[in-house]
């Protein structure tokens, strides 16, 4: 076996200091490897030397080409955010990680150490870190057409529903108000599609942000998710009951199109001789967070149950939407790692049960 | 909002200039409704103010999607305005993006008050801080 080196320079303060390894160790769990002494490369097919910046870009360039020199056919691994110029050092195989992917240089440093990492395969790892940069640069774009192409198609529906509003209110012919209503519906639909398409592509694209959440907390931004929908007479804060207390971990974004679509489905298919109620809430177990929303609508048919998650799929007797919503809810869920069921009795109501993981890695 | 002297409104679609003043109007919002329809032109008027010492408006609607100068551009320009016409002026971004990034960076801005979804109507007006 080969031995492995690994030289720490720390250019903090200007002076070329060694970093103190056995912390570095203690932290990163390399100590069954050979690191050399301050400065001295050992032998060995790999050799590395890890440079923290701290000085100007220059310097940098210069003391890397020093070692370089010094040592050739040592990989320098530059420890800092953007660094420019470093395009110099390219040829020679240099990798430089930005603070965030310093993170993960442990794992990065025990497989090259560990496996005697090849040539080809360290090529690899630059080239996966482009392709890395490249997919971040497209999604970002992605998501900029997204909005933009949804703003652009929603600057009309807006203002037909700012002229029917005006309708309204100016024209009291009651033939008329009929007609505004119905141009009303028809547009609002058009704009849950949109809305639906938009939260289907933030779903797909963004990272998880996982932080401590209590569902009453949601609320707000869900009944304002709730105010296009057409439901004349009802009041949602009375309709709806949740659960004030509990903490748990979860994406609150994600969690609030989820109930949003879930709440607004309960309201639209409420059962017409009684009054929609709505019940929401979670509990907590050492795994797993389980949340509840049981509401008494009309019920879904036992043929329909099967594939109410399925994109497009819409039950034929009252459906109104898209048919994205409850697959929008499906994909939301599969992200944050959980699962979906669903109970439901016809003119009964429906039960669906959200289980969420309770806990999750750190920057996932 | 209490009843104000003057209401400007900076929107490049004339359906929503038309829509906004009318809404206004209902509301009596304004003694007077001043709409421009380019951002450039708006800040004209209230350089102008600032320079004559007249009154400026004590409310601006402003569109965030504009050509040329866009309302985040708008704004820009605005904060380098005197504080003597800054501190009379609150703002309203009024636009039909679904874009969370557009509403925290129009509420970051210290004279913006209030992000709304277009349509403007009179209950939205109700809502707006005094």
């Amino acid at each position: 076996m080969n031995s492995v080196s690994v030289n720490i320079f720390s250019r903090k303060g200007g002076q070329n200091e060694l970093f103190k390894l056995p912390e570095l160790l203690n932290d990163w769990n390399l100590s069954e490897f050979n690191f050399a002494e301050s400065g001295k490369v050992l032998q060995g097919d790999w050799k590395f030397a890890l440079i923290h910046y701290a000085g100007s870009s220059e310097e940098l360039v210069r003391v890397s080409t020093e070692i370089l020199n010094a040592n050739p056919g040592v990989q320098i691994i530059i420890l800092g955010d953007q660094i420019p110029g470093m395009a110099v050092f390219h040829s020679k195989a240099v990798l430089v990680l930005s603070a965030s992917e310093m993170l993960h240089l442990p794992g990065l440093l025990s497989e090259i150490l560990q496996n005697q990492v090849s040539g080809s395969k360290y090529a690899a790892m630059l080239e996966l870190q482009e392709k890395n940069l490249e997919l971040e640069k497209i999604n970002h774009e992605l998501d900029r057409f997204v909005y933009s192409a949804s703003h652009d198609l929603r600057s009309p529906l807006t203002s037909v529903l700012g002229l029917l509003y005006l309708l309204r209110v100016e024209v009291k012919e009651e033939g008329a108000q009929r007609y505004v209503d119905l141009m009303e519906e028809s547009i609002l639909k058009l704009d849950n599609i949109i809305r639906d398409i938009v939260a289907y592509s933030r779903n797909n694209r963004t990272e998880l942000l996982i932080e401590a959440i209590k569902l009453n907390d949601l609320m707000t931004d869900v009944e304002s998710g709730l105010r296009y929908l057409e439901a004349p007479g009802i009041n949602i804060q009375e309709a709806v009951k949740v659960d004030e207390c509990t903490i748990f971990v979860s994406d609150r974004n994600r969690l609030t199109t989820i109930l949003n679509n879930l709440i607004s489905n309960s309201i639209k298919y409420r059962h017409p001789s009684r009054s929609p109620e709505i019940n929401v809430s979670v509990e907590v177990s050492k795994e797993l967070v389980t949340i509840n929303v049981r509401d008494n609508g009309i019920g879904i048919k036992d043929y329909h149950l099967g594939r109410i998650f399925e994109m497009f799929y819409r039950t034929s007797d009252h459906s109104t939407g898209s048919g994205l919503g409850l697959y929008i809810v499906k994909e939301t869920i599969n992200k944050l790692g959980g699962d979906i069921k669903v109970e439901s009795e016809v003119n009964q109501g429906t039960h669906f049960i959200i289980q969420l993981p309770a806990h999750y890695k750190e920057n996932r | 909002m209490k009843t104000v002297q003057t209401v400007v409104i900076i929107e490049d679609n004339p359906i929503d200039v038309f829509i906004n003043t009318r809404v206004i109007q209902q509301a009596e919002l304004a003694e007077e409704i001043l709409p421009f329809n380019s951002a450039r032109e708006a800040l004209n008027y209230l350089t102008n103010c600032s320079e004559l010492s007249t009154m400026p408006p004590e409310l601006i609607i402003l569109d965030i999607r504009m050509p040329d100068m866009d309302g985040f551009d708008f704004l820009e320009v605005f904060e380098t305005l005197p504080d003597a016409l800054k501190q009379y002026v609150k703002i309203v971004m009024l636009s039909s993006s679904l874009d969370p990034i557009d509403e925290s960076r129009a509420l970051s801005h210290s004279s913006v008050v209030a992000f709304i979804s277009k349509p403007l109507t009179r209950d939205k007006i109700l809502q707006f801080p005094e």
